[in-house]
C-alpha cells in the first residue's frame, strides 16, 4: 500500500477539524440539483399513471398484427416495440405504472393511517398497550416480507384491492416501529419533560408537541416505504401471485420479459427502467429529505 | 448478557414462534379448498372422509391448530398435495439450495463490499468514494427480480460465460467446483443488494472510526496503515452492519425466492411459490413456518453475534 | 520463524539537545482561510529532561505537539520549519522511517485516555502489539513484558487485566495503560497531550508522579502540553508560554514563576488559585478571548486582552527577548516588572482601560 495513502486515512483527526459548516442556508437548499431531477422524474410518472387514458397512446391490450412476431423492435409507430403477442410496449409501461403506483401510496398511507396512530399511543404511553402491539409488530416481522405477502395472497386473493391490503399488512409493522421509536426518543426530550413539569394533560402534550416532530420523519420514512412497496408489488408480480393478466404490470411485464429475453431485450429493459427510475427517483427524494431534515437513519 | 437478559430474550423467541406458527395456520387454513379433496383428486367420498379425520377438519379452529401444530413438532410434515408426495421429502431436496445461496452471496457481498468500504473511507468524498457511494445508491433501487433476469441475459446469453437457467447441478459435496459454477449468478443476484447496503453502513461507521482517538494512538504506535485499517477500525466499524444485519436477513430470504425463480433452482422459494401457484396448502404452511423459524433463529444468531464482536455490550444489552 | 524489527534506531549528536524545533509552522488550510495554529516556534529538549507546554484551549499547543511528532495529516496542512530528533530531520522522513520512530522511540500520551484505547481490543494487546511490530518479540515475551509494564504502571494483578477490555477499567487506569503502551519500546521520547485533563485531581496527580517516575528511571525527554499551570509546579524543568500559535515566554519553571515578564503569564499565574489566599477571593480572569486564529489581530496578539497594552503593542509584534535571567525568554515590549512595564499599567489604569481594571 503506498505510503500517501496510509497518511491520508487520517486526514479528518477530530481534534483538528474545522467545526464550521456554513450555516444560515433556507432548509431546501441543501437538497442539490438532483433532488429536483428526482421531483421531476416522480411528478412525469404520477402524471402518466394518472392521464394513461387520454395520452395519445394505444389500448394496451390492443394487439397489433403488423408488428405480431415481426421481431418487436423499436419502431416509428411502436417506440419501445411490441411484445410477443403484438401489444405496444410503451403503452403498456405506461399502464403498468398504474398498479404499481396505486399500490404503492395506498398501501403505504393505509399503514401509516393504522401503524401511526398505534405507534404514537403505544412509544407516548408504553404499558401493557405498548406491549401487546409491540409484540404483534414483531410477529409480522418475523415473516420475511415477500413470504408473509405470498401466504396472504393465497388467502385473498390478487384483486388490485387484495394487493394494497397485503402489502399494507407487511408494510404496517415498520411504519408502527419507526413512529413508536421516534415518540420514545422525543418524548424523552427536555421540552416534553418540562411541559410535563408544568402540568400539560398528556394528550396534549402528544398532540401539541411530540407529534409535529414526529411527523416529518414518518413522512420521509413513508416515502422510502412506497418505493417498498412497489418493489414488494413488482416481486408479487413477477412471481405471477399479484394483479393478473391481461393487466399490465411491471412485475409480470419483467417476468414474460424474461422469457422472452433471448431474441427481444426491450421487452425486458422497458418494464425494468420504467421502475428503476421510479424507486430511484422515490429513493433519491427520501434520501436528501432524511439528511436535510436531519431525520435518524435506523431508527428500527 | 446478563442472565435475566437471556431468559427474557429466550421467553419472547418462543412466544413469537408460538404466534408465528399460529399466523401462519390462520391465514393458510381460510384457503379456498379442502386440503383433503386437493389430497384425495378424484378418489371418491370415502378417501374424503379418511383424509378430513386425518386432517381434523371437521373440528373447530383451536384443536385443529394444535393438532397440526403437534405433527411439526413431531417432525410429521404430512404429505403434499397434488402429487402427493412426503413434504419432507420436498424439504430434504431443497433446503440445501437456498441455504447455500444464502451463505454464498454472503460472501460474495462482504469480499465485494468490504474492500469497496475502507477503500472509499480512507479517502472520502474523493472520485472513487463518490463513485461506489453513487453506484450503491442505485444498486438500492435495483430489486432483484431486475437483477437476476439482467444477470442471466448478459451473462448466460449474451455472453455464455455461466451455465444457463435450469442446469444441472451437483451438490456440493460431489462436484463443488461445478456446483459454485452453477451457483454463482443466482448468488451474485441476491448479493447485489447486500453489497449496496454493507458498503454504504462499513463506509458511513469506519469514516467515523477513523476518525476515532484510538486510531490516532494507533499510528502514534507506529503501526502500518494495514493493520490500522483491519486490526484497529475494522472490527469497531461492523456494529451497525450488525444490527441492521437482522432485517437483511429478510431480504435476503425475498432475494432468494426471486433467484430460484430466475435461474430455475428448485429450492425452498420455488417450492414455495409453486405452492401458492397449485394452492397446495399444506406445504405453504410447512414451508412458511420453517422460513420464517429459520429467519427468527438468524436474528438470535445476529445478535449473539454482536456481542461477541462488541466486549461492551455483553454484560450491558438489553434488547 | 524470525521476526523483523521495525525501530529506527537513532544516534545523539555529540553536544546537541535530543530534539530541536527550529520555526515550526503548522497552517491549516479552511473554508475559511489559513489558520496559523502554530506559528514559528523554536525549543529545545536535552535528554533526560522535561518540558511544559501552557496555553489555553486553541493556543495551538496539541497541533504543537502534533507536528513536532509528524501525525497532522499531510491535507490541507502547510509545515515548515525543522525539527530534528536525534541525528533525524523528522520534517523530512520519509512514511516508513517516521513509522520506525512513532511508538519506538518517539511515543504519545492522549487526553481522553477512554476514547484512546480501542474498545474491542483487550487491553493487554494494546500494549503486546507495539513490542510485536517494533521489538519483534515473541508472543511469550511480549506477553511478559507487558505484564511488567502493567506493573510498574500500576495496575494490580497484570496478569488478570491483560484480559480485560478498556470500559472494565476506570479512567485513571485507562491512562496508566496508555502511558504503559506508550513507554512500552522504550521510547527517548513522550509527549504528554494533556495527560491528565479528564481525570479527578487526586488521580490526576497520581498519574502526573507516575510520569516523572518513568521519566526518571528510562532517562526520558518528556513534553507535557497542559492548560493549567498548577501541573507543571515542580514537575517541569521548564515552561513554554504559547499564545495564539507563537511562543510568548520560555524560562526554567523556578524562574517563570518568581519573574513572569510577559502579561499573559503573569494572568495565567493569577487565575490559578492558590492555598495562601484568603478564602472568597474571586479568581482572576483573562478578559476576551483568545484570537481567531484564521484572522490574528495586528502588533503582538496578546494586545487586545493586555492590560499593559499600548500604541506601539498594536503595530509591533514584539520578539523574542533574551531576559537577565539564563534561558529565560520573552515576548513583549513593556514586560512586566520593569520600570517600562509599571508605567504602562498605570497609564491604563488612569485612562480606565478595562483590562487593566482588574490588575491590581
Amino acid at each position: 500500500m503506498p505510503a500517501t495513502l496510509g497518511a491520508a486515512i487520517f486526514a479528518s483527526d477530530p481534534t483538528l477539524r474545522d467545526d464550521s459548516v456554513a450555516v444560515g442556508r433556507a432548509w431546501y437548499q441543501g437538497l442539490g440539483w438532483g433532488f429536483w431531477v428526482a421531483v421531476a422524474v416522480a411528478v412525469i410518472w404520477v402524471l402518466l399513471a394518472i392521464f394513461a387514458g387520454v395520452l395519445p397512446i394505444q389500448n394496451p391490450d390492443t394487439i397489433n398484427f403488423n408488428c405480431l412476431g415481426s421481431g418487436a423492435g423499436p419502431s416509428a409507430s411502436h417506440l419501445l416495440g411490441c411484445d410477443t403477442i403484438g401489444r405496444d410496449i410503451l403503452s403498456r409501461v405506461i399502464y403498468g405504472s398504474r398498479v404499481s403506483l396505486i399500490v404503492g401510496f395506498a398501501s403505504i398511507a393505509l399503514s401509516f393511517v393504522v401503524g401511526g396512530p398505534l405507534g404514537a399511543l403505544a412509544g407516548y404511553f408504553g404499558g401493557w398497550f405498548d406491549e401487546v402491539w409491540s409484540i404483534v409488530s414483531t410477529v409480522f416481522l418475523s415473516f420475511p416480507s415477500l413470504v408473509l405477502g405470498l401466504v396472504i395472497v393465497s388467502f385473498l386473493g390478487n384483486s388490485e384491492f387484495d394487493i394494497v391490503l397485503i402489502i399494507a399488512i407487511v408494510a404496517w409493522p415498520l411504519l408502527f416501529r419507526v413512529v413508536r421509536a421516534a415518540t420514545i426518543e422525543y418524548s424523552q426530550r427536555e421540552y416534553v419533560l418540562a411541559a410535563q413539569a408544568l402540568g400539560s394533560k398528556r394528550s396534549r402534550i402528544l398532540l401539541k408537541i411530540i407529534l409535529p416532530d414526529i411527523v416529518p420523519a414518518a413522512i420521509t420514512y413513508s416515502l422510502v416505504g412506497v418505493a417498498l412497496a412497489i418493489v414488494g408489488e413488482g416481486a408479487l408480480s413477477f412471481l405471477g401471485q399479484s394483479v393478473g393478466p391481461p393487466i399490465p404490470t411491471w412485475g409480470n411485464m419483467i417476468a414474460a420479459g424474461m422469457t422472452q429475453m433471448p431474441q427481444y431485450l426491450n421487452l425486458l429493459l422497458a418494464p425494468a427502467v420504467a421502475m428503476f427510475s421510479f424507486i430511484l427517483a422515490i429513493n433519491f427524494i427520501g434520501d436528501r429529505l432524511r439528511s436535510t431534515l436531519d431525520v435518524r437513519e435506523g431508527v428500527l | 448478557m446478563s442472565k435475566l437478559v437471556v431468559v427474557r430474550r429466550v421467553l419472547e423467541i418462543i412466544v413469537t414462534l408460538v404466534l408465528v406458527t399460529l399466523v401462519t395456520f390462520f391465514f393458510t387454513s381460510k384457503l379456498p379448498g379442502n386440503e383433503a379433496a386437493v389430497i384425495c383428486g378424484p378418489a371418491g367420498p370415502a378417501c374424503l372422509a379418511k383424509e378430513g379425520a386425518l386432517l381434523y377438519l371437521n373440528h373447530p379452529f383451536f384443536p385443529r391448530y394444535l393438532h397440526w401444530l403437534g405433527n411439526l413438532f413431531s417432525g410429521t410434515f404430512g404429505l403434499s398435495a397434488a402429487p402427493t408426495e412426503p413434504i419432507a421429502t420436498l424439504l430434504k431436496q431443497s433446503y440445501p439450495i437456498t441455504l447455500e445461496l444464502v451463505i454464498f452471496s454472503q460472501l460474495i457481498a462482504i469480499v465485494v463490499a468490504v474492500p469497496l468500504a475502507m477503500y472509499s473511507a480512507v479517502r472520502p468524498n474523493k472520485v472513487f468514494d463518490r463513485m461506489s457511494t453513487a453506484a450503491t445508491f442505485a444498486t438500492l433501487s435495483l430489486p432483484a427480480f431486475i437483477v437476476g433476469p439482467l444477470l442471466r441475459y448478459f451473462f448466460t446469453v449474451k455472453l455464455p460465460w455461466f451455465p444457463g437457467a435450469g442446469s444441472t447441478m451437483p451438490s456440493i459435496g460431489v462436484n463443488p467446483a461445478q456446483n459454485l459454477y452453477v451457483m454463482f449468478l443466482p448468488s451474485l443476484t441476491i448479493a447485489v443488494g447486500s453489497i449496496a447496503v454493507y458498503q454504504r453502513l462499513l463506509r458511513a461507521d469506519m469514516i467515523a472510526t477513523l476518525e476515532e482517538d484510538f486510531i490516532v494512538m494507533a499510528r502514534a504506535k507506529g503501526l502500518t496503515t494495514w493493520r490500522i485499517l483491519f486490526r484497529h477500525a475494522l472490527r469497531p466499524s461492523t456494529f451497525t452492519v450488525m444490527t441492521v444485519g437482522g432485517v437483511q436477513i429478510g431480504s435476503l430470504i425475498v432475494g432468494a425466492i426471486i433467484g430460484e425463480q430466475v435461474f430455475g433452482l428448485t429450492g425452498l422459494g420455488y417450492q414455495l411459490v409453486l405452492a401458492v401457484t397449485k394452492a397446495d396448502l399444506p406445504t405453504v404452511q410447512i414451508i412458511t413456518v420453517i422460513v420464517a423459524v429459520a429467519y427468527i433463529l438468524m436474528n438470535l444468531i445476529i445478535d449473539f453475534l454482536y456481542t461477541v464482536i462488541d466486549p461492551r455490550v455483553r454484560r450491558a444489552r438489553t434488547t | 520463524m524470525s521476526r523483523k524489527r521495525h525501530v529506527r534506531d537513532i544516534d545523539d549528536l555529540e553536544d546537541r539537545p535530543l530534539l530541536e524545533v527550529e520555526n515550526l509552522k503548522t497552517y491549516f488550510q479552511t473554508g475559511h482561510g489559513i489558520v496559523k495554529s502554530v506559528d514559528g516556534v523554536s525549543f529545545d529538549l536535552e535528554r533526560g529532561r522535561t518540558l511544559a507546554i501552557v496555553g489555553e484551549s486553541g493556543s495551538g499547543k496539541t497541533v504543537l505537539s502534533r507536528s513536532v511528532m509528524g501525525l497532522l495529516p499531510p491535507q490541507n496542512v502547510i509545515r515548515e520549519g525543522r525539527v530534528r530528533f536525534g541525528d533525524v530531520d523528522l520534517t523530512n522522513a520519509s512514511p516508513q522511517e517516521l513509522r520506525g520512530l512513532w511508538g519506538a522511540q518517539i511515543s504519545m500520551v492522549f487526553q481522553d485516555p477512554v476514547t484512546s484505547l480501542n474498545p474491542v481490543v483487550r487491553a493487554g494487546r494494546q500494549i503486546t502489539e507495539s513490542l510485536r511490530y517494533h521489538l519483534a518479540m515473541s508472543r511469550q515475551d511480549a506477553k511478559e513484558t507487558a505484564i511488567s509494564l502493567f506493573r510498574s504502571v500500576g495496575i494490580p494483578e497484570p496478569e488478570n487485566r491483560m484480559q480485560w477490555y478498556p470500559h472494565q477499567f476506570s479512567g485513571g487506569m485507562c491512562q496508566r495503560i496508555v502511558i504503559a503502551a506508550a513507554i512500552a519500546c522504550g521510547p527517548k521520547l513522550l509527549l504528554a497531550d494533556e495527560p491528565t485533563t479528564g481525570l479527578d485531581v487526586t488521580v490526576s496527580a497520581q498519574i502526573l508522579d507516575l510520569l516523572n517516575r518513568l521519566q526518571q528511571e528510562r532517562y526520558m525527554s518528556v513534553i507535557i502540553v497542559t492548560h493549567d499551570l498548577g501541573v507543571v509546579t515542580g514537575r517541569s524543568d521548564d515552561v513554554i508560554v504559547m499564545y495564539a500559535g507563537q511562543v510568548v515566554e520560555r524560562a526554567p519553571t523556578t524562574t517563570l514563576f518568581r519573574d513572569a515578564r510577559m502579561p499573559y503569564t503573569e494572568a495565567l499565574l493569577k487565575s490559578a488559585p492558590r492555598l495562601s489566599n484568603p478564602s472568597h477571593t474571586r479568581l482572576h480572569t483573562i478578559p476576551g478571548n483568545p484570537p481567531n486564529p484564521a484572522n490574528l489581530p495586528k502588533g503582538c496578539r496578546f494586545a487586545p486582552r493586555c492590560p499593559y497594552v499600548q500604541p506601539k503593542c498594536r503595530e509591533e509584534e514584539p520578539p523574542l527577548r533574551q531576559a537577565e535571567a539564563p534561558r529565560h525568554w520573552y515576548a513583549c515590549w513593556y514586560p512586566v516588572g520593569t520600570p517600562e512595564g509599571v508605567r504602562a499599567l498605570e497609564e491604563n489604569q488612569a485612562a480606565g482601560v478595562p483590562a487593566a481594571m482588574g490588575v491590581v
